[in-house]
């Protein structure tokens, strides 16, 4: 293959913000790439159901997902490379784009060594899901749109049969928990600022998927919704993980300072709960022109 | 009418909400006032000036305590009064009836949040659809913000604006002639001025909020000269130390948010200037937990029907 053609092909390859005016959210509304990204997150969720809340290793892991746990805790030891600062004027701290640069070549090794051979072609589009999971280093900021990033890469995995439906509350447990708790040490660390958050008024600050799959983690476990009052949670999962963390790094009664999870206290079951949380992502995060103005769209997930 | 706007000061400063129609007519007689008011606010010394309170309600009542009750302070708001806090419409309504009572000693501007498009994304039409079950006082919220003057010039020495400044503005008398009638603009002198930040960079820079731009210590150092002012005050951005001097102290960020979102950990200040424009900062810090009121209702939002 000459360079012309190769340049061309990647350039083809090449995944695409495609979502321009509010108009184009009809079109990603029917699109393939919403239904894989959907029944991704429900079927983790069912998974998770059936799940034991304590389980973190219930099957044993392969070879793939051992490798994404591994450059999470290789992006995390870079952040050493970056002693925390004292703020000055603008409330993130810049060195967080120079991490943002170990992270992309820390994503390109990824990538590379767990894509199929035969699939070469599909590493641009894991490599923009991946790198867009942490944050805009422009900005300095991080959402729930980064977040539907790292969904996107997971549920990349499954689609080019890295990962296995079998594999769902495992990859779950195992790798999103830990980006979870990375992602919040990264927050801290290079003081992000909540992309386009809701104030009080969202779930959270930064983050929704802990809470939608956590609550299906809960669905067979004797605690109830009203719990979340609680001053001690019960233990498990990662519902009550990130409540935990709300009330660890927020001041104030949990009705104000996050009044819409202090009202879920009211919903009956948590398996209510979980329903209610998934037509609410689809309603604030999915279907929001404003976060998906940004997602990028390739062979995997594809717009049309 | 002064008796009707009473009860509603007391109403409000007790954090209660106003009824919908409450609102309607007091966001009514606010226009009629700032469709008067200049896009550059004419303010005599003494006056004290403030930064972004962003629906933080006690500690707004905690800056009263620490600066003084309006009218016996001056005041001047730059802006972000809404977004983020629980109690944005408290915090609007209340600074708003001081205004509509008190036209010359209550001076508000606008802030980049002041702005249907940007209330829609960071939280004040949450807060009024779960609150009032409507929108309709987000409506007449955001009519009055299109109404909210740009800047202010105090004792024509110190120039005070929400963000900063613009590549398309070199003199105060520029922005006198901006018609601002109108939802902020994605681009240009108005929305400029109220997203724009100071930044150690030489002549402008691109801004990487999206809108506005960085300029540098020469761009504030020939705008003052040219408008033979002192100094800039502006709002905008977090500091953790509740004000900030920068450019030899030609340009001061005030911050008025203490624990901002209820998470920062910041401090906050206000800046009052005597009849001389001598600077004395007051920094504060949230009110206490004791101070603070906690509601009671709780609905889950409608997804969970």
């Amino acid at each position: 293959m000459s360079n012309a053609t190769s340049a061309v092909n990647s350039a083809n390859l090449m995944p695409k913000a495609s979502i321009n005016t509010f108009a184009d959210m009809a079109k990603f509304k029917i699109s393939p790439a919403r239904t894989a990204l959907l029944d991704y997150i429900e079927g983790v969720g069912d998974s998770l159901a059936r799940a034991s809340v304590c389980s973190t290793t219930a099957n044993r892991c392969n070879w793939a997902i051992d490798r994404v746990i591994s450059f999470l805790c290789c992006i995390e030891d870079r952040l050493k490379l970056f002693p925390r600062t004292t703020p000055s004027t603008r409330f993130g701290d810049p060195n967080f784009r120079i991490w943002s640069q170990h992270l992309q070549i820390c994503s390109k090794g990824l990538v590379g060594d767990i894509t199929p051979p035969e699939r070469q072609d599909l590493k641009l589009e894991l490599e923009e899901y991946l790198q867009n999971s942490f944050g805009n280093p422009l900005r300095l900021d991080y959402g729930t749109g980064h977040e539907l990033n790292f969904v996107a890469f997971l549920c990349c995995l499954e689609k080019t049969g890295i990962a296995t439906t079998e594999q769902r509350s495992l990859v779950a447990l195992n790798i999103f928990a830990r980006y979870t708790s990375l992602i919040r040490i990264i927050q801290r660390h290079f003081r992000l600022e909540p992309a386009g958050s809701h104030g009080v008024w969202g779930l959270d600050d930064y983050c929704f998927i802990p809470f939608l799959w956590g609550a299906a983690q809960l669905q067979h476990e004797t605690s109830t919704p009203r719990n979340i009052l609680d001053a001690n949670f019960p233990c498990g999962g990662l519902f009550f993980e990130s409540c935990t963390h709300v009330k660890q790094t927020k001041s104030g009664p949990l009705t104000v300072v996050s009044p819409v999870l202090a009202s879920l206290s009211t919903v009956r079951t948590w398996s209510k709960v979980f329903e209610g949380l998934l037509k609410m992502y689809c309603g604030e995060c999915l279907d929001k022109f404003q976060i998906m103005q940004h997602f990028h769209f390739g062979v995997i997930l594809q717009l049309e | 009418m002064s008796h009707e706007l009473d009860g509603w000061i007391a109403q409000l400063r007790r954090c209660e909400p106003l009824d919908e129609d409450d609102v309607r007519r007091l966001c009514q007689m606010a226009i009629e006032i700032m469709v008067e008011e200049s896009n550059v606010q004419m303010i005599d010394s003494p006056v004290t000036i403030c930064g972004d309170i962003h629906g933080q309600f006690y500690d707004l009542l905690e800056l009263f305590k620490v600066g003084g009750d309006c009218p016996d302070t001056n005041y001047l708001f730059m802006g972000d009064f809404v977004d983020r806090g629980f109690y944005s419409v408290e915090t609007f309504l209340l600074l708003l009836a001081l205004k509509v009572r008190y036209p010359d000693r209550m001076y508000l501007i606008r802030g980049n949040h002041e702005c249907r498009q940007i209330t829609q994304v960071y939280g004040f039409y949450d807060e009024c659809l779960r609150k009032y079950g409507s929108v309709n006082v987000w409506r007449y919220c955001t009519d009055v913000f299109d109404y909210i003057s740009l800047s202010a010039l105090i004792d024509n020495k110190i120039f005070c604006v929400h963000g900063g400044l613009s590549p398309s503005i070199t003199t105060i008398d520029q922005i006198r002639t901006i018609d601002r009638k109108q939802e902020v603009p994605h681009e240009g002198a108005m929305c400029d001025l109220l997203w724009s930040d100071p930044e150690d960079v030489a002549g402008w820079g691109l801004s990487p909020r999206g809108a506005g731009y960085l300029f540098g210590d020469d761009v504030c150092t020939s705008f003052t000269q040219t408008n033979g002012i002192d100094m800039i005050a502006r709002a905008h951005q977090l500091v953790m130390e509740g004000y900030k001097w920068m450019f030899n102290k030609r340009l001061v960020t005030v911050w008025s948010a203490p624990n901002y979102c209820y998470r920062c950990g910041n401090v906050a200040s206000i800046l009052e200037l005597d009849e001389n424009l001598a600077h004395d900062f007051k920094v504060f810090e949230a009110a206490p937990q004791e101070a603070r009121g906690a509601p009671s209702k709780r609905v889950a939002p409608d997804y969970f029907l």
